[in-house]
């Protein structure tokens, strides 16, 4: 092999040692029911699409985009009656979308959060259950800020930016679409 | 030092390594973001940028960079790299020098691959990109070079470096700006000279997140050198040039290259690439070898630049 070879064989073993890559997933759509309603006994289809006049009084309540019309929402219902609102919603990750799961209660406050499914290399701390119990309680029209009501992570700042993005969003989106 | 004993070892490093994951990444060739790796992070980048093309010549000089990066906390970074310069080129022209006379004059060929360098250095991130109004961080490197990056030759050269970076992020940080100028104090020693010399290196790029996993841009460099060559046979600095004095007097602009073209980049969650082709658009100086408003002796006509990195 020259020397030539040598430089180009280089990148090529980079690659090769890379492997291929592959989502990790945490939580199926039934999985995730089950963990943030657990007592639920049926779910019932609550999925919207939002007109622009929707989109744009969202972006403006949640003060962040809104890029997606289609919202995909279950309400879950248990022995005595509707317990809450179970959002599948995406954010941006650095190059691929966290896919996360954010349960409300029955009177618009998070119940909880589960990440579904992660596919970037590191920031996967948002899935400390520490982290995400900064969001329980928090409801529509209370400030919800990265430093402020909810502590960053340093290393996993994008993620924690975006998810916290992503439920202003989606308590405004259960505020004017579908609770107006 | 020569690659035949270093290449084959890094090439068997690098291919014995288990499945790693992705960290910090350039979206660009020159122009580098505001982030830093995660606090116990640690990133193998292999770079590689073929500049291609000056006057009279078949000028080819491939500048690889083996690197090695590590997150001592979230905000600072320390590595390491190793410069492999691989020259091959000849030049008809007796008045393009050094590269004239280290092929050995007309009809000869310079062909070669040798240890350039080693370079070192911290980025410490002060702002970040995602949360701050906009990202900063600062890098301080310490380069070594054994060998003249332009011909090959023997030198011996110690330069500090010192480099902002600026980062900017749109649209949910799916359009990125980046900002990085850097200052750099060489102190050159080649046989019969000593060169005292301050050179900027501005790069600017854009990118924007077309896919997931893919990002389209271009960038923007320029480089230029202030310096004052002394011959040290006559003990004498050279009449035509104001001699530049660190740390921040500049003398006569020796010459300057201006380079722009698109980049691409391609993240998966083990690995990452960035390609891209810069040409050159514009350049001169006053004491430099120009033709048709670009320099073509200390710059080249193109830069083709490909970054691979992993993360263990």
């Amino acid at each position: 092999m020259d020397r030539r070879s040598v430089i180009l064989a280089l990148p090529a073993g980079l690659m090769f040692a890379s492997g291929s890559a592959s989502a990790t997933v945490y939580f199926s759509g039934e999985a995730v029911k089950k963990a943030l309603f657990p007592n639920a006994t049926r779910f019932v289809d609550r999925s919207v699409t939002l007109t622009k006049e929707q989109m744009k009084a969202i972006a403006k309540a949640a003060g962040t985009r809104v890029t997606a019309a289609k919202v995909t929402a279950l309400d879950a219902y248990g022995a005595n009656g509707k317990l809450g609102t179970l959002f599948i919603d995406k954010v941006y990750g650095k190059h691929e979308f966290i896919t996360y799961a954010l349960a409300l209660d029955e009177g618009g406050g998070v119940r909880g959060i589960e990440v579904m499914d992660y596919r970037e290399s590191y920031g996967d701390q948002i899935r400390l259950p520490k982290w995400r119990a900064q969001f329980a309680g928090k409801r529509y029209g209370q400030p919800l800020q990265i430093d402020k009501q909810i502590k960053n992570i340093s290393g996993a700042t994008l993620s924690c930016v975006h998810i916290t993005e992503g439920v202003r969003r989606l308590l405004a989106t259960n505020a004017l679409a579908l609770n107006a | 030092m020569t690659i035949r004993k270093f290449a084959p070892l890094a090439f068997l490093s690098l291919v014995a390594l288990p499945s790693v994951a992705r960290a910090d990444e350039s979206l660009w060739i020159y122009t580098k973001g505001a982030e830093t790796l995660p606090k116990g992070e640690t990133e193998l980048k292999i770079a590689t940028i073929s500049k291609r093309g000056k006057a009279d010549s078949d000028y080819v000089f491939n500048d690889i960079r083996l690197e090695a990066e590590h997150g001592i906390t979230d905000r600072l970074t320390i590595y390491g790299e190793v410069a492999i310069f691989n020259h091959n080129y000849s030049t008809t022209n007796p008045d393009l020098q050094p590269y004239f006379d280290t092929q050995g004059a007309a009809g000869g060929r310079f062909k070669k691959t040798q240890i350039g360098g080693i370079d070192a250095g911290l980025k410490y991130n002060i702002l970040s990109p995602y949360k701050d109004p906009i990202g900063l961080a600062v890098s301080v490197e310490w380069d070594h070079r054994f060998k003249y990056r332009l011909d090959g030759s023997e030198i011996n050269q110690d330069a500090v470096e010192l480099q902002l970076h600026f980062q900017k992020n749109f649209l949910n940080n799916q359009l990125v700006f980046a900002f990085s100028p850097k200052i750099e104090w060489e102190d050159r020693k080649s046989p019969g000279i000593i060169e005292k010399e301050i050179a900027l290196d501005i790069s600017a790029g854009v990118s924007y997140r077309v896919a997931p996993k893919w990002y389209v841009g271009g960038e923007f460099r320029h480089q230029s050198d202030y310096l004052s060559p002394l011959d040290t046979t006559t003990g004498e600095y050279d009449p035509n040039l104001n001699r530049s004095k660190f740390p921040f007097k500049f003398g006569s602009q020796y010459q300057n290259g201006n380079y722009l073209g698109p980049t691409v980049h391609y993240a998966d969650k083990k690995f990452w690439a960035t390609a891209g082709v810069l040409w050159q658009i514009a350049g001169g100086g006053k004491f430099a070898f120009n033709r048709n408003g670009r320099n073509v002796d200390e710059h080249e006509k193109v830069h083709v630049g490909l970054t691979f990195g992993l993360e263990i």
